[in-house]
């Protein structure tokens, strides 16, 4: 089925569908400090940008943002990983009761994020527009509108 | 005794027998997920690469994802196998709605490079998962 396929199919769909067939959990990332449950993930997609492929991943009972790129042409095999878990200095797991990412969409050199912080003390509750840019050999920082 | 061992070997071999027909998902390879709260459960999506363009559909009791409630694996349409009855299929986007899932699907045929897409649903109800259902642009209904 596979070579039919090739004839017909953008290839960077196809690499989008195979990218990871062979085992990520072949990789090394280095995931003691922030080892992930992917059994727990409630948001997650994957699009080609910068000339890598790059995943967002949210798990649940985890307040942080997990991007990953990976090369081209090296399935299975992590280039970059970044845990997102603060932003501004303010630490999610510490300084708010609640962070909340609505929406995530990746456009040509960055990824979009829409989050909702619940401060852990006194204050309302805010929607920030924020997005980590993606270049080919880096993941950003997360930055956010005031 | 001979009778209550043969029926707890029996037992013991269903238990094996589905537990091979229904492989463990490797979550470490999602590529596309989404999680929303409806019909009174927590019914989360969830596609997988290498693995063509199945969509697995759960339904759990709560928000962290405990307590699995019912899972549907779907990789047809109608009769028609995603795996054999067509060169690719896409998965464009999935949206929550208040009682299915919608789908925006890209169906590209075994032969002549036939192309189809159209809007799909996966009905959820509050103790059934649907199966897939499209219409698409040429007006074949698959049911």
């Amino acid at each position: 089925m596979f070579t039919r396929v090739w004839k017909r199919v953008p290839l960077t769909t196809l690499w989008l569908v195979f990218y990871a067939a062979s085992p990520l959990s072949g990789s090394t990332a280095k995931a003691s400090e922030h080892r992930i449950d992917y059994s727990k993930v409630t948001k997650a997609d994957i699009a080609i940008v910068q000339e890598r492929a790059v995943r967002y991943v949210v798990i649940a009972d985890n307040p942080c943002l997990t991007v990953q790129s990976f090369r081209l042409g090296h399935p299975g095999e992590y280039h970059r990983e970044k845990f997102i878990c603060s932003a501004g200095g303010a630490r999610f797991h510490l300084d708010f009761a609640l962070v909340d990412f609505k929406a995530l969409h990746f456009q040509d050199d960055r990824l979009d994020v829409e989050i909702e912080f619940v401060p852990s003390r006194r204050g309302r509750k805010a929607i920030r527009s924020c997005s980590i840019a993606l270049q080919p050999d880096s993941i950003g920082d997360l930055v956010c509108n005031r | 005794m001979q009778g209550i061992a043969a029926v707890l070997a029996g037992l013991m071999l269903m238990v094996f027998s589905a537990g091979a027909s229904t492989p463990p998902i490797d979550y470490e390879k999602v590529r596309m997920a989404g999680v929303q709260r409806m019909m009174g459960h927590w019914v989360r999506y969830i596609m997988l690469s290498g693995d063509s363009p199945c969509i697995t559909v759960q339904t759990f009791k709560s928000a962290n994802l405990e307590g699995l409630v019912r899972q549907k694996k779907i990789c047809s349409l109608g009769k028609m196998s995603f795996h054999d009855d067509f060169a690719f299929v896409e998965v464009r986007t999935i949206e929550f709605e208040q009682d299915q899932l919608s789908l925006e699907m890209v169906f590209f045929g075994l032969r002549g490079g036939a192309r189809e897409e159209g809007k799909c649903s996966i009905a959820i109800g509050t103790s059934s998962i649907g199966d897939l259902e499209c219409s698409l642009e040429y007006g074949s209904e698959y049911h």
